[in-house]
């Protein structure tokens, strides 16, 4: 390797190009943002959209800076978060046990399947008012429309992810007087490490999607409710702030868990 | 009494037969086989015979639909493919057998790390299987095979995923490795030099569904190991021999 530690200036010249494609498009991306910005600020200002229906960014700035001042951007950032970790973790663990429970058992696997494929193709929102009578006009509601949106997408993915294991793998555990246990935990699972992690992905938004659903129909608190509590009373600063803030955790998330799926597939760098 | 068979592995009258909703299959007819502590025996026989069904069958993976199999010893079973786990380190990966049976893994690492040590793969304990050439894989998976200390070891053309080269030199170290460790071999095949080159009896399988066709002992001017007994002047007429049992037909058009 040493006798390559000097590079050759082909090498230089494709390390370059590479560079500069990377820094273009990083630049772009973020021309696109500012440049959205302030357009938005500028027709906002010039009275060419109207402000009061648009919001501006200059006043979702100081919008967000009173939330912070008053505290109140905390509650409701933390009840927005606390449901959706709730959502998140319940609707996981549940899917993973049930397609743990699927992939056991064939007999249950063929049993459940046109219940599953109903479930998955019905409009979970549908039944949000059904949760409300059920579980209150609370958080239980709200985490109950998370899960129910994200258990059935990460139930079938799971199982789809059990499924394709390759079965020579498993006849060579076989071959060693495996259990069945033994074979999902050796094997079954981590060889579908990726598709649970790509479960996590989905689920992160499928359940920030539950949420805000849950919030807009039922809530005291969180940022679904200031998106509608803002709708209905004209304060558009306070719906686009939310909405912003929104999107900022939803980004969040999504780093957090594709960095911890990261760690978990480390041996595939 | 005293089990005076000398058989290590004996199938007695075995037949297969599988069921499909649209069809029944026969997969083997009658085999009756007796493999000797020590040996080496190639099975050959025309592809889909059920070859790898009798090795299945001899691990008791699956149960014959009639007759019986009768064997007093560990089996270790050795795949076509490596089929090493990714995610595990090379020694993780030799360490599974023992794991799943349950050992005790202190005995079982040094005993690994033994072999690993012997057959060249000591500097490559905590890579990763993608890390290793395809011989070297291979080699990995025959010491994850013997980990758990097999008498009889089952080889379903664990070589057949290898380039030819790669191939010929694999084949002559894992028969180095079982002679050095003294153990028993069935290996499946259709490469007929392979089987001539390794073993001390081939069978020849007919076309499925599958019996014992004719049983061919190998005797060479000198014992050596495979890529040696390649060089054999009888080499040929054996393979001649079991070219013709095999009777394939070669479409001339």
């Amino acid at each position: 390797m040493s006798a390559w530690s000097e590079k050759s200036p082909e090498r230089k010249a494709y390390l370059r190009s590479r560079y500069r494609h990377y820094v273009l498009v990083l630049v772009s991306q973020m021309l696109i943002l500012i440049g959205f910005v302030l357009l938005w600020e500028l027709v906002a200002d010039r009275r060419w959209i109207d402000p009061f229906i648009t919001s501006q960014p200059t006043r979702m700035w100081a919008t967000l800076l009173h939330l912070h001042q008053n505290g109140t951007l905390y509650t409701h950032v933390g009840v927005t978060l606390m449901e959706t970790f709730w959502g998140f973790s319940l609707g996981m663990l549940g899917g993973f046990l049930c397609a743990v429970l699927l992939w056991w058992s064939r007999m249950f696997q063929e049993i459940s399947e046109p219940y599953l494929v109903i479930l998955n193709a019905l409009p979970k929102v549908a039944l949000g008012p059904v949760l409300i009578v059920w579980l209150g006009n609370g958080s239980a509601a709200i985490i109950g429309m998370a899960i129910l949106i994200s258990i059935v997408v990460t139930i079938i993915s799971m199982v789809s992810g059990f499924m394709e294991v390759d079965p020579d793998k498993i006849k060579l555990l076989h071959s060693f007087g495996a259990s069945r246990l033994q074979i999902l935990l050796k094997v079954v699972l981590p060889s579908s490490l990726n598709s649970i992690i790509a479960a996590f992905k989905v689920n992160v938004g499928l359940c920030l999607v539950g949420v805000i659903m849950g919030e807009f129909l039922v809530s005291q608190a969180g940022l679904g409710y200031l998106i509608v509590y803002g709708s209905q009373v004209f304060k558009l600063d306070l719906v686009m702030t939310s909405i912003l803030i929104l999107a900022v955790i939803a980004a969040i998330l999504y780093i957090i868990v594709s960095y911890v799926g990261k760690r978990l597939l480390h041996w595939q760098k | 009494m005293i089990d005076i068979s000398a058989y290590q592995v004996e199938l007695d009258h075995v037949s297969m037969v599988y069921q499909s909703p649209t069809t029944e299959t026969v997969a083997i007819a009658d085999v009756s086989l007796g493999v000797k502590p020590g040996e080496f025996v190639s099975i050959v026989g025309p592809s889909g015979c059920g070859k790898s069904t009798l090795l299945d069958i001899i691990c008791s993976l699956v149960t014959p639909t009639r007759g019986t199999v009768r064997m007093n010893s560990r089996v270790g079973y050795m795949l076509q493919r490596d089929h090493l786990l990714e995610w595990r380190s090379i020694l993780q990966n030799c360490m599974l057998g023992p794991e799943l049976q349950g050992h005790n893994l202190k005995e079982a690492r040094e005993y690994v790390n033994h072999l690993l040590r012997a057959y060249g793969l000591h500097d490559f304990t905590n890579h990763y299987p993608r890390q290793l050439s395809g011989g070297m894989r291979q080699r990995a998976a025959l010491i994850r095979t013997l980990a758990v200390k097999p008498d009889v070891l089952l080889l379903d053309e664990p070589f057949s995923s290898l380039d030819y080269q790669t191939r010929l030199a694999v084949a002559d170290e894992v028969w180095t490795i079982l002679q050095k460790e003294g153990k028993t071999a069935i290996l499946v095949t259709h490469d007929i030099a392979e089987a001539i080159s390794m073993a001390d009896r081939v069978v020849v399988l007919t076309a499925r569904p599958a019996s014992v066709k004719k049983t061919i002992p190998i005797v060479m001017t000198s014992e050596g190991p495979p890529l040696m007994r390649r060089q054999d002047e009888r080499f040929r007429e054996y393979f001649d021999m079991i070219w013709k049992e095999l009777d394939i037909h070669v479409s001339m058009v």
